[in-house]
């Protein structure tokens, strides 16, 4: 799986149930200076993740640096991804 | 802010901590914190910090860890407890960050009557099967039990008044001691359990007999000599008399129907205006039935019998029931009603309140 389509899902994730309404976050918002990053919205994006991407996020990377905004969650799924056994996902876009 | 172990240095914030956001759901106590969150199945205290970057505590979660049977196989569980995060830390993710902690670092957690905010997260992180929460079964020895009920609402309860009688071949008794046999009949009636507390005479020694600042009394019932059954209750006093509160309750499946028969005359000979039991699991019901309790709902009536007594309370409680961790990610494969059991006396819903602790000259 390609970063791009990692930040794509990301994205959607943050746009779900609001179709039409608001527009997304830009890619680099603080997602919790916006007011939609709460607990349950947390964990509904980890057991996304672990549905999608078959990573298991753990309790120490619920960090403000790695789920601020939309780049830093897919950069930590990117980076997980590429850990030794873990799904593959491209860390750069094709060239 | 970043999570890290509970240490003997956090207890004064933690104290001042607990005062502001806890309240009086968690009292403070020294001695009643290290019983319940610093016992012999966890290394240290079973509790998270999160900490700001000024050092400060955002927030905290405690557990209290208990041995259990899985599929009869020794494990740990541990029920989430107590917990809280600061104004400042809402909105920030720092109550997922706690329970994931639990959810990851423990082979079982459970978490019982969760609250608005907690449910949900519990649904993501754990299991919840229909039909598995903590239910409450009555049987009302003595009209005056209706006083317990608002204005008006008393007429079922008045009328629910069950005699009890001596079970013929079965013998209860009041008991100070652990019985020495006890664990031979805790070995045979956990066999047939899937997921249950391994209600040893160990953890039914430090549960019961040596937790602080609740007086919990024991009845063994036996056949000749062979000890059927074990309960454990407390009596609760009440405007209106006082009440047997039954929160642990061991027998074998095919005897469990004339342990609970026999007990029920003892309470009620003991001034009970009624006895409950809240239990989590069915495999129950067929025996509390026989034995002549009724479920406490609206469709019985016996909801109007409030469960909050010290003082009483009609505030109504929520009962959900999740179950997680490590252990239990297939969970959904097995999970039902009559595979799992545990009563009000697991975790922390049989705590003493602090109206209880006034009562007993504890605090101010």
């Amino acid at each position: 799986m390609l970063r791009d389509e990692v930040i794509e899902r990301i994205r959607a994730f943050f746009t779900a149930g609001d179709e039409g309404h608001e527009p997304p976050p830009a890619d680099d918002a603080n997602l919790f200076d916006l007011g939609v990053l709460d607990s349950l919205r947390i964990v509904s994006l980890l057991v996304l993740v672990e549905a999608e991407f078959g990573i298991v996020l753990d309790y120490d990377d619920l960090t403000e640096e790695n789920l601020g905004s939309i780049d830093s969650i897919t950069d930590l799924i990117v980076r997980r991804s590429t850990a030794p056994g873990s799904p593959a996902v491209a860390p750069d876009k094709p060239a | 802010m970043k999570s890290r172990p509970f240490t003997d240095s956090d207890w004064p914030a933690f104290v001042a901590f607990a005062h502001q956001h806890f309240g009086q759901s968690h009292n403070t106590d020294r001695a009643f914190n290290e019983h319940w969150f610093r016992n012999r199945w966890h290394d240290g205290w079973a509790a998270r910090v999160l900490e700001e970057s000024d050092g400060s505590i955002a927030g905290v979660l405690m557990l209290v860890i208990v041995p259990v049977r899985f599929r009869n196989e020794p494990s740990t569980l541990a029920w989430i407890s107590s917990g809280a995060v600061t104004d400042a830390a809402r909105g920030r993710g720092a109550g997922a960050q706690l329970l994931l902690w639990a959810y990851q670092s423990y082979p079982m957690v459970a978490a019982a009557s969760g609250n608005d905010f907690s449910a949900p997260l519990h649904d993501l992180l754990g299991v919840s099967a229909p039909g598995l929460w903590m239910r409450r079964f009555i049987v009302v020895h003595d009209s005056r039990a209706a006083e317990l009920c608002r204005p008006g609402e008393g007429g079922v309860v008045a009328n629910a008044r069950v005699e009890t009688a001596a079970v013929p071949g079965a013998s209860a008794r009041w008991i100070s001691e652990i019985p020495d046999d006890y664990d031979a009949l805790w070995d045979r009636a956990s066999q047939s359990i899937p997921c249950t507390t391994d209600r040893n005479a160990s953890y039914i020694a430090w549960r019961y007999r040596d937790a602080p600042y609740l007086d919990y009394r024991m009845v063994e019932v036996r056949a000749a000599s062979e000890l059927r059954g074990l309960a454990i209750l407390r009596m609760q006093p009440t405007p209106a008399g006082e009440v047997c509160r039954i929160v642990d309750f061991v027998a074998e499946d095919r005897h469990a129907p004339d342990v609970w028969g026999a007990v029920l005359p003892l309470a009620a000979a003991g001034g009970a205006l009624f006895t409950d039991f809240m239990v989590i699991g069915t495999r129950q019901d067929s025996a509390l039935t026989a034995a002549g309790f009724r479920e406490a709902n609206s469709a019985t009536g016996l909801n109007a019998l409030p469960h909050l007594l010290s003082p009483v309370e009609h505030r109504a409680w929520t009962n959900t029931f999740h179950l997680g961790g490590r252990l239990l990610r297939d969970a959904r494969s097995w999970l039902e009603t009559d595979s799992v059991y545990f009563t009000k006396g697991d975790g922390d819903r049989d705590w003493p309140t602090t109206y209880d602790l006034r009562r007993l000259g504890r605090i101010a």
